[in-house]
Order: C-alpha cells, then sequence, then structure tokens
C-alpha cells in the first residue's frame, strides 16, 4: 500500500471505524485512540493487504484485534454512551434513550454483527468471515440482537403498536 | 414463503429484497405491517448509530502515518521529561546562590549611599508598618527608623528601612518571594550581611560588621514576630 492508496481508505473508512468503535467502547476519546490505533497497525501491516478493495473488512478486522488487545485486556471500565453523543433526526430524547440504552445493554455477540452490518455495510458472509462463525449463525444473532432491542428499546414506543410515523 | 421465514429474514437483514421476499409482503398483510414497524424501527437505529465523527479525524490519522508505536506511547512522557529537566536548570541557574543572594542586598545598599546615615522625618510606626506589610509583628522597638522606602531589589519590590540600633546602624531589606536564612554574616564591599528566612521571603540586615550585623538581628528576631 502507497501512501496515496493509505489516505484514500483512511478518508473513506474512518467514519464508519470510528462509530464501530464507539460502540465497541462507548466513548468517544477511546474510540478515537482505536481508530488511531488501527490506522497505525495498518500501515505497519500494509504489505499484508494484496487487494486493496479488501481493505475494509480488513481494517474492521484489525480494530475488532486492537479493541480485544487494548481495552479487553487491560479491562478499561466502560462507561455508557452519552445520550448528547447521539444524533437526534426524528426521535424523541425518550426514545432515543430507550434505544441507547438498549444498545447499551445488548450483549456483544449480539451486538457486533449488527454493528457490523449497519456501520460496516456487510453481508452476512463478510460477518461471519470476521467473526470467525457460521453465515447461518450470522444470521440468527441478527434477529435475535433485533429482536432483543425492539423488545427492549420498543416496549414503550409505539413500534409494536402501530408501526409509527 | 411463510411468515415465520419471512420475518426471520427480514429481521436478520432488512434490506432484503429478493423476490421471494417482495411476492410475500405483497401477499401478506400482516407481514407488510411488520416490515412497516420493522423500517421504522431500522430508521431509527441507523440514527442513533450514526454518532458524529470527532472533526478532522482522518487528517489526525494521516499524520500520524508511520510514527513508530514506541514514539507515541513514550513522547508524551519523554517530552515532559524534557521540558521538566529544562525547566529546572533554567530556575537553578538563575536562582541565586547564597553568595549572590547575600551580595544583592549589598549592593542594593550600596546603590543608595547618601541615605546610610541621614535623619529624615519618617513616620512614627514606620518600623511596625513595614514588618506588618511582611507578614510581621513588631513587639518593641529596638532602633530609630532613618528612612523607609520601597526598592527594587533583585528585581523584586521590596521594602528597604534603615534603622539605627544600639548596636549600630543597619539596612533592614525586607524582600518578598525567596526565602534564605545566611546565619554567620558575609562580608561584601565592605559590608556584612546576614538574612532571616521569614515566611513572606527574606529579611537581609547589612550593617557595617559582621558583629553589628549579627547583634541586629538578634535584637529584631527578639522584638518580631512573623507569620504566614
Amino acid at each position: 500500500m502507497k501512501q496515496n492508496s493509505y489516505e484514500m481508505i483512511v478518508r473513506a473508512y474512518s467514519a464508519d471505524l470510528f462509530r464501530f468503535a464507539y460502540w465497541m467502547c462507548r466513548n468517544r476519546w477511546q474510540a478515537e485512540d482505536l481508530v488511531q490505533e488501527t490506522f497505525a497497525a495498518a500501515w505497519r501491516a500494509r504489505d499484508a493487504l494484496r487487494d486493496e478493495s479488501a481493505a475494509k473488512a480488513w481494517l474492521f478486522s484489525i480494530l475488532r484485534n486492537e479493541h480485544a488487545r487494548i481495552y479487553q485486556r487491560k479491562r478499561v471500565e466502560i462507561t455508557d454512551t452519552e445520550i448528547d453523543d447521539i444524533p437526534e433526526a426524528s426521535l424523541s430524547g425518550h426514545e432515543r434513550v430507550e434505544l441507547v440504552d438498549a444498545l447499551n445493554t445488548l450483549p456483544e455477540h449480539f451486538r457486533e454483527p449488527l454493528l457490523l452490518q449497519i456501520l460496516g455495510g456487510f453481508s452476512g458472509r463478510e460477518i461471519a468471515k470476521t467473526l470467525g462463525i457460521s453465515e447461518q449463525n450470522v444470521m440468527t444473532r441478527l434477529t435475535r440482537a433485533r429482536q432483543a432491542l425492539q423488545r427492549m428499546a420498543g416496549e414503550q414506543s409505539e413500534y409494536r403498536n402501530t408501526g409509527r410515523r | 414463503m411463510d411468515c415465520l421465514t419471512y420475518r426471520r429474514i427480514k429481521l436478520a437483514a432488512p434490506q432484503d429484497a429478493s423476490h421471494e421476499i417482495i411476492v410475500h409482503a405483497r401477499e401478506c398483510r400482516e407481514c407488510a405491517a411488520f416490515t412497516r414497524q420493522l423500517e421504522a424501527f431500522e430508521q431509527d437505529l441507523h440514527t442513533t448509530l450514526h454518532v458524529p465523527v470527532s472533526e478532522g479525524l482522518a487528517e489526525k490519522i494521516i499524520l500520524r502515518r508511520g510514527r513508530p508505536q514506541w514514539f507515541r506511547t513514550t513522547w508524551l512522557p519523554v517530552a515532559a521529561a524534557i521540558v521538566i529537566a529544562v525547566a529546572a536548570l533554567v530556575t537553578f541557574n538563575s536562582l541565586p546562590s547564597h553568595n549572590s543572594f547575600a551580595l544583592q542586598f549589598v549592593n542594593h545598599v550600596l546603590s543608595e549611599p547618601n541615605i546610610v546615615g541621614t535623619n529624615v522625618e519618617v513616620e512614627p510606626n514606620a518600623l511596625k508598618l513595614a514588618f506588618a506589610n511582611f507578614g510581621g509583628q513588631l513587639q518593641r522597638d529596638f532602633g530609630e527608623v532613618q528612612y523607609v522606602n520601597q526598592c527594587n531589589i533583585g528585581g523584586v519590590d521590596s521594602t528597604h528601612v534603615q534603622i539605627s540600633t544600639h548596636s549600630g546602624n543597619a539596612a533592614l531589606l525586607l524582600r518578598p518571594g525567596r526565602r534564605a536564612s545566611i546565619d554567620t554574616p558575609e562580608v561584601h564591599e565592605g559590608h556584612a550581611v546576614v538574612v532571616v528566612s521569614v515566611p513572606r521571603g527574606s529579611l537581609a540586615i547589612v550593617a557595617a560588621t559582621p558583629q553589628q550585623a549579627s547583634e541586629i538581628r538578634s535584637l529584631v528576631l527578639a522584638s518580631s514576630e512573623f507569620h504566614g
């Protein structure tokens, strides 16, 4: 990977990686550090990337490894997501709190494939490869993740009742 | 496709738009309603997960490219250590030694030759006030004040009191800041100086002889108390 390619990759994927990191560690500063460490590690291991079209999955894998190395081994205390970090869009404050709480409560083995799907845009097969599990297992986890989120966040909202909006 | 399969597929991959999925949604009103609910939920989920990205993140990463990890993890403490070392060196070098500290009081007295031995009218409580302004309490007079002035000693606004005691004349120089103690009189330029450390700084006594300086020091200590 040459300097120009590296810069293009940074510009293309740093935002997705940041959001993924954010929901992994639920802290903006730790997320930023994690993304920086990820790209630093990627640069050091740049010769391992034969096909630049696979850069995105490669970077997400590095980030997962860095997260495990830095935060899980050191047992860094995870703080809850700050509600102010979450874009307001069409959600009411109450709904945002419900959804953020639900995401924070969601077990990691459900949350991670969901984040990879939504933030990474990966297919079930790609997620399976990244997580080292079967595609069927991924689809099951995604189904259960959404069910759990709807159950936790939606119990008091209108999703279940009216389909809302 | 049955409803259960349809819903499982939609929950796992809401964007799935295969022919079977589309057909089932068209034919099953309940699953169509389920899909609408799921789409609303999915929209909120996307919005919630798309937190704003730190400004300039990509540029920061690019700027850091190729910097070795040891540098990133150690540069800050190393830089801090260098700054502290340089600051300590500069401070140490800029701090006068005891010798030069004593000398600056003598130099100040030498810079004002006309006031030594002169008798001008001063406020009766001048010494008491001067000591009070320096955190001291004068318990009894130990001499006659001949001159009081605010002077610059070593770059610091200080109080110069010229006093006549039964042990002789002396300059009392009350310099805030650095606290130093010189009990054994040092002689510079024909003047003897002792320095008493007090909470707010240093009180120097400059007299004609070491004996006078020591005696007047004893008078000062016996007649006053200094607090922070």
